[in-house]
């Protein structure tokens, strides 16, 4: 097996393989700090899962060039979008996916003010976990309002912050328990959990990503957006000097 | 009956159109005469809008009901899309704002969603670029609000 050399760019490269199972030899040693490491498609994924390459192929209407504007325009903040009001925001942001939405929140203040509409955030809520989503939350009751609160009037009561909902919804939990051995008889068990941002199901298509050094994993997922998933497990072998290390990963793919 | 209106933009351009265009959406309903002059929708603006209109006459009529599944589900055919592409970014954003401004939803629909294909799937600075926007937040805002929505950090 030759060395591959390490991708630079943050998509994965496409390679062609025979077969859904491989065991995969990684260029370099992963980062363990982030779960994202250099690897390719197996030819499964490549089958069922095409958004990873059809994303790359933006839409003819990126080709649209942004306008030119002066030094002085630009200090003054002249862009398109502000001149659209927010009515209007929120049509072009009903188009957009949650991701987009909070990218958009980071671009200048002006766009950041349309994104804090906890309205769009109901109705994102809504579109991704159903009514039942928004129905089940809680309704907080407003502490600065508690001193007034009496048996018998009504409790006031708030709405809650939607995109901190979505966020905690859409977060998914993985909790891992793995055997080590450290070379005497019994074994071991580490826990540890992740927590999976949605965010990963975009920057990698619609998958979340799991990597685990050791020989036995049981492995917990919950909160899941509702949907079908693909789970593929690879087998990572690296053989350094005395022992080889396995390295299992886990891609959850959403179909 | 080939009655005809005669709309004046901000710039004092005319355009004589059919009075059929007019009814459609529902844009001159509320004048009552047969001139109209549009203090917000410069000609070159209006033209663009107008040659949409006139493309689209014959279209089965609207219904509004529901407004939100329309809204997504819709595509943009094929003669649209090329009409959107070959308008630039200003005017882009100034035919949204017309259409907004004489009621034409398709036309705002439109419009929109071919704003919001631009910003899909793009990085933040992707996004800059492409509309030229300026970063205006400090960097103590933009570190507080990066961790605020912790999974937005992408670099």
């Amino acid at each position: 097996f030759s060395s591959l050399t390490k991708v630079s760019s943050a998509r994965p490269s496409i390679m062609q393989q025979r077969d859904g199972l491989a065991i995969i030899f990684y260029p370099t040693a992963p980062s363990r700090k982030l779960l994202q490491f250099h690897t390719w498609i197996t030819e499964y994924e490549l089958k069922y899962h095409h958004s990873l390459t059809e994303n790359i192929s933006t839409t003819s209407i990126a080709s649209i060039s942004p306008p030119q504007k002066t030094q002085e325009e630009r200090i003054l903040g002249k862009d398109g979008f502000s001149k659209i009001p927010h009515e209007l925001m929120m049509i072009i942001m009903d188009n957009l996916e949650a991701t987009d939405i909070l990218s958009l929140s980071m671009v200048n203040k002006k766009l950041r003010a349309h994104t804090q509409d906890n309205y769009l955030w109901r109705q994102i809520l809504f579109r991704n976990y159903g009514e039942s989503a928004i129905k089940d939350e809680p309704k907080h009751t407003c502490r600065k309002l508690m001193w007034k609160r009496t048996k018998r009037s009504k409790q006031p009561q708030v709405e809650p912050n939607w995109q901190k909902v979505f966020m905690r919804l859409s977060t998914v939990k993985v909790s891992t328990k793995t055997a080590i051995s450290r070379g005497k008889p019994g074994a071991y068990y580490r826990y540890r959990y992740f927590d999976h941002k949605a965010n990963d199901f975009s920057r990698y298509g619609n998958r979340i990503r799991q990597r685990q050094r050791s020989y036995e994993i049981e492995m917990t997922i919950s909160n899941v957006p509702p949907g079908v998933y693909d789970i593929i497990w690879r087998m990572r072998i690296d053989k350094f000097s005395c022992r080889p290390t396995l390295t299992f990963s886990t891609d959850i793919w959403l179909r | 009956e080939n009655e005809t209106i005669t709309l004046r933009s901000s710039d004092g351009i005319e355009f004589h159109i059919d009075a059929r265009i007019a009814n459609r959406y529902t844009l001159l309903n509320n004048w009552n005469g047969e001139n109209a002059s549009l203090p917000n929708v410069t000609g070159k603006v209006l033209e663009k809008v107008l040659e949409w209109c006139e493309h689209h006459i014959n279209d089965p009529p609207l219904n509004y009901d529901n407004d939100d599944s329309r809204r997504r589900n819709f595509e943009i055919d094929d003669w649209d899309e090329n009409f959107i592409n070959c308008v630039n970014q200003d005017m882009l954003f100034e035919i949204i704002l017309a259409a907004n401004y004489l009621d034409i939803k398709p036309l705002l629909d439109i419009g929109c969603k071919t704003v919001a294909n631009m910003i899909k799937s793009k990085s933040l600075e992707e996004i800059r670029s492409t509309f030229n926007i300026v970063n205006d937040f400090t960097p103590e805002e933009e570190e507080a609000i990066r961790r605020e929505n912790e999974w937005a950090d992408d670099q």
